[in-house]
């Protein structure tokens, strides 16, 4: 009897630790988020940088590291120093941009069309007032829908 | 007449383009590596705002910390939460000065060796830094590249002791920017 106890103790401890050891290793490993399979929250490009242009603590509390499936209409493609894809959405504020840093865009996409651009949202840039430079708010690992 | 003011403006307009005073990028890249003995740690960001002053020398940047992006979620997540609290201190930043900045002619095309000196703040602390890069121009465009390296314990970012081992006390930080507007 002692025996079989001890046998179903060293079996329980054998599958609580495989198990502990199966999960730990997954989440150690797990890569970024799927933002392409993702629904994201919805919101147009105009209302996105009015959140944070008038509160960004709320607005940082709501939508950072979370994934927004932005509705804009594309001002400007580009490409930056890595070649990284870059596109930004109108906002209704003269120099201020939903900035989008791409992973995967249908061909052609246009400057002046309207796309859904699902991505990760990292917060609004401090820009250079100064300079009259504004802030965009940025998307990144970005994918364009039409 | 009308060809000569013509040629005249458009002289005046490709003299203002190459030498605008101030150029700037909110796309430039920052990205760091870390070697550790269990696995080498890198992360990039694609969103950093910089501006340089051509006629002063003057250079900012400026970067959100949650733009960083690993490999692994669960580095990000410690990464935010643990190393950089990103939630208290969102942004990271440099004010300096290009120290050769009358050697550099913008008009013309040209690689140039530079030193820039400045005040670097990243989890609300802030270090005078000094470092070595290139500023080239090409066609009018104005590139930046530097490497150097910071003392994650300058800026008090802290190792908890279970993982200390497996972080390297200092990190390699790589910056480079294509300034691609003007102004």
């Amino acid at each position: 009897m002692r025996l079989n106890t001890k046998k179903i103790i060293l079996i329980s401890f054998l599958i609580i630790a495989t198990f502990g050891f199966t999960v730990g290793y997954y989440m150690y490993n797990k890569g970024p988020v799927d933002v392409k399979n993702s629904s994201g929250i919805k919101i147009s490009a105009q209302d996105l940088y009015e959140a944070f242009s008038t509160d960004s603590v709320t607005a940082l509390k709501k939508y950072s590291t979370r994934i927004v499936n932005v509705r804009g209409t594309i001002n400007n493609i580009s490409t930056n120093v890595e070649d990284k894809q870059i596109v930004t959405l109108k906002t209704g504020s003269e120099g201020a941009y939903i900035n989008c840093v791409i992973e995967e865009a249908p061909s052609p996409i246009n400057e002046g069309e309207e796309v859904n651009i699902k991505g990760i949202c990292s917060g609004i840039g401090q820009g250079e007032p100064e300079l009259g430079i504004k802030g965009d708010v940025y998307l990144s690992r970005c994918f364009i829908e039409k | 007449m009308k060809k000569i003011i013509f040629f005249a403006v458009i002289l005046l307009l490709s003299i203002t383009g190459a030498s605008a005073q101030k150029v700037y990028t909110k796309n430039g890249n920052i990205s760091f590596f870390s070697t550790a003995p269990l696995e080498n740690i890198t992360a990039d960001n694609n969103q950093v705002m910089s501006v340089l002053d051509t006629k002063t020398g003057e250079l900012l940047f400026s970067v959100l910390i949650k733009g960083f992006h690993f490999k692994k979620s669960l580095m990000e997540e410690h990464f935010n939460e643990n190393y950089l609290e990103s939630n208290k201190y969102p942004k990271a930043s440099f004010k300096g000065n290009v120290s050769e900045k009358n050697k550099i002619d913008y008009s013309k095309d040209g690689t140039h060796s530079v030193n820039v000196n400045g005040d670097m703040t990243i989890h609300g602390v802030t270090q005078k830094v000094s470092a070595s890069g290139t500023i080239s121009v090409k066609s009018g465009a104005v590139s930046a590249v530097s490497k150097f390296t910071i003392k994650l314990a300058d800026y008090n970012i802290g190792i908890p002791g279970v993982v200390k081992d497996q972080i390297a006390e200092t990190i390699d930080i790589n910056v480079s920017c294509r300034f691609d507007q003007k102004m």
